[in-house]
């Protein structure tokens, strides 16, 4: 079809449509149009009298069939899928056993990787970042590969236990075990500084607890590489979690080693008192969390510090802030023991 | 811009239509509530500030789109049983399901055919039938009349209808 005919189609179909009904076959017998566009005339006509079921049911039953029809897997070889562990708009993650040695693993893979080159890249980051990472409290990479159909995805330490929060909520755990946890998370991070990688998106989801009481550091799919000549990075902050962003992470602000610094301070926080110091949802950065109830306001200090608004006011590094944790940690034990 | 804007919606739209399924699977997916949450989500994000909601709706009738596209063509491959393709059964694949496969991809097909014929016609349809955009709000976004909105979506209807049935 031409878009004159078109033209013609529609101005027909129209012009029958504001007749009544029974005026339409004259006004369509008597027209001396073409006999193709006639015949679409007609058909446009009976498909308008009846009820337009793709369009009038919406796009809601087709989505769910389509979107949710099933799980369309591919194989990862050498590794078997289990079950699906999670997924979210970019990645998905499952549960897999390698065929031969049955061992565990964490198969993330990236889904449409077609979409833009930037969303591989990105996937490809996390996967250099935790290949070059390997300590007891990061979970480490075992294998990269690429699917017949180019998709692109990697196996690594499959983490079975609670995130660090729940953990410390379902076994009970008493402040110097949760800060002992704390502990374990700082030097993952601080080992990930040492290899030039700012996390970006600590938080407690990303920090699991094995069932066997190891801490293992997740996700580090905003991970950036610390540029040594300039002081700070302001891209892919928009991937951030808000409900753990820094302030200068909600201001579209260059991120660094103290961006970190500040997440390490919000979880310890969250860790002391069980809940969030500000709404999750926030859009602004509020100057100073509220104060914990008095007998841990040595550990609120330093809450206060490694999240403080100014980043140059927080701890210049994790070293100095487990320094400080360590002797908030002395003094108390040693009042404990006085 | 447009890429970035796309990418960040297409994303948040996944995100949130495989949110919908874990709530509850029984309920169905609600388009034009995804892209408004899908907005509100993304509003707050530096690389949103600037966009009107109008102008998202529009990247994100797109998106939607693509989504659906994508998803439907990798389930036919996978039904055609493509190189490596095994299948986890993680749900019962309801025939119904290949049937929506199909509709989706030849709307797809049709609606580019359609652009042929007349652009603004394609935009009317995206925008009320994958955006979820009432007649007010297509009518703003393209910069014509409600009632020029009215009469496209009618004979698009109409038309893409008489060519899925023929298809």
């Amino acid at each position: 079809m031409k878009p004159e005919h078109w033209e013609r189609i529609q101005a027909l179909f129209h012009r029958a449509l504001s007749l009544p009904e029974a005026d339409r076959v004259g006004l369509l017998t008597s027209t001396d149009e073409e006999p193709e566009v006639l015949s679409e005339v007609n058909m446009m006509i009976s498909e308008d009298a009846r009820p337009a079921e793709l369009f009038n049911s919406g796009l809601g039953q087709l989505a769910n069939a389509i979107l949710h029809g099933g799980v369309e897997q591919q194989k990862f070889h050498p590794y078997r899928l289990v079950k699906l562990l999670g997924e979210g708009g970019m990645g998905v993650v499952y549960l897999a056993e390698h065929e031969e040695t049955g061992t565990q693993a964490a198969v993330k893979v990236l889904r449409d990787s077609w979409i833009s080159p930037a969303r591989r890249e990105r996937f490809q980051r996390e996967q250099d970042s935790l290949a070059g990472l390997i300590h007891p409290h990061i979970a480490r990479l075992y294998e990269a590969h690429v699917a017949p159909d180019e998709t692109p995805w990697f196996a690594m330490e499959y983490v079975d236990g609670l995130s660090i929060t729940r953990h410390c909520r379902h076994h009970h755990l008493d402040t110097l075990s949760r800060l002992s946890l704390f502990h374990s998370l700082c030097e993952a991070v601080e080992h990930a500084h040492q290899h030039q990688l700012i996390h970006r998106d600590l938080k407690p989801s990303n920090v699991m607890v094995s069932t066997d009481g190891v801490v293992k550091l997740l996700d580090f799919g905003i991970a950036k590489q610390i540029d040594l000549s300039q002081p700070g990075s302001i891209d892919a902050q928009r991937w951030m979690t808000r409900s753990h962003a820094a302030p200068e992470q909600l201001l579209g602000e260059p991120t660094g080693v103290f961006t970190d610094i500040y997440a390490l301070g919000l979880i310890l926080y969250e860790l002391l008192t069980d809940r969030l110091p500000f709404d999750p949802t926030r859009r602004v950065p509020e100057a100073a969390p509220p104060a914990l109830p008095g007998a841990e306001g040595e550990l609120f200090q330093i809450c206060l510090t490694a999240m403080h608004r100014q980043p140059e006011e927080r701890f210049s590094s994790v070293s100095r802030l487990l320094e400080a944790l360590h002797q908030c940690r002395h003094r108390t034990s040693r009042a404990a023991g006085a | 811009m447009i890429d970035d804007l796309f990418v960040l919606a297409y994303e948040e739209l996944r995100r949130l239509a495989l949110a919908v399924r874990r709530n509850d699977p029984s309920e169905t997916l609600n388009p034009t509530a995804l892209v408004h949450e899908a907005f509100m989500k993304l509003s707050g994000t530096n690389s949103f500030e600037a966009t009107s909601p109008l102008y998202f709706k529009r990247v994100a009738a797109r998106a939607m789109r693509q989504v659906l596209v994508e998803a439907a063509r990798r389930r036919q491959a996978e039904k055609r049983g493509g190189v490596g393709f095994v299948r986890i059964s993680l749900d019962d694949w309801p025939e119904v399901a290949a049937t929506s496969n199909e509709e989706l991809l030849t709307l797809d097909v049709t609606l580019r055919e359609l652009a042929q014929l007349n652009p603004r016609q394609e935009q009317v349809v995206e925008a009320r039938f994958f955006g979820g955009l009432d007649v007010a709000e297509t009518a703003a976004l393209l910069n014509i009349s409600e009632e020029t909105v009215a009469r496209d979506w009618r004979a698009a209807k109409a038309w893409l209808s008489s060519e899925l049935r023929r298809r």
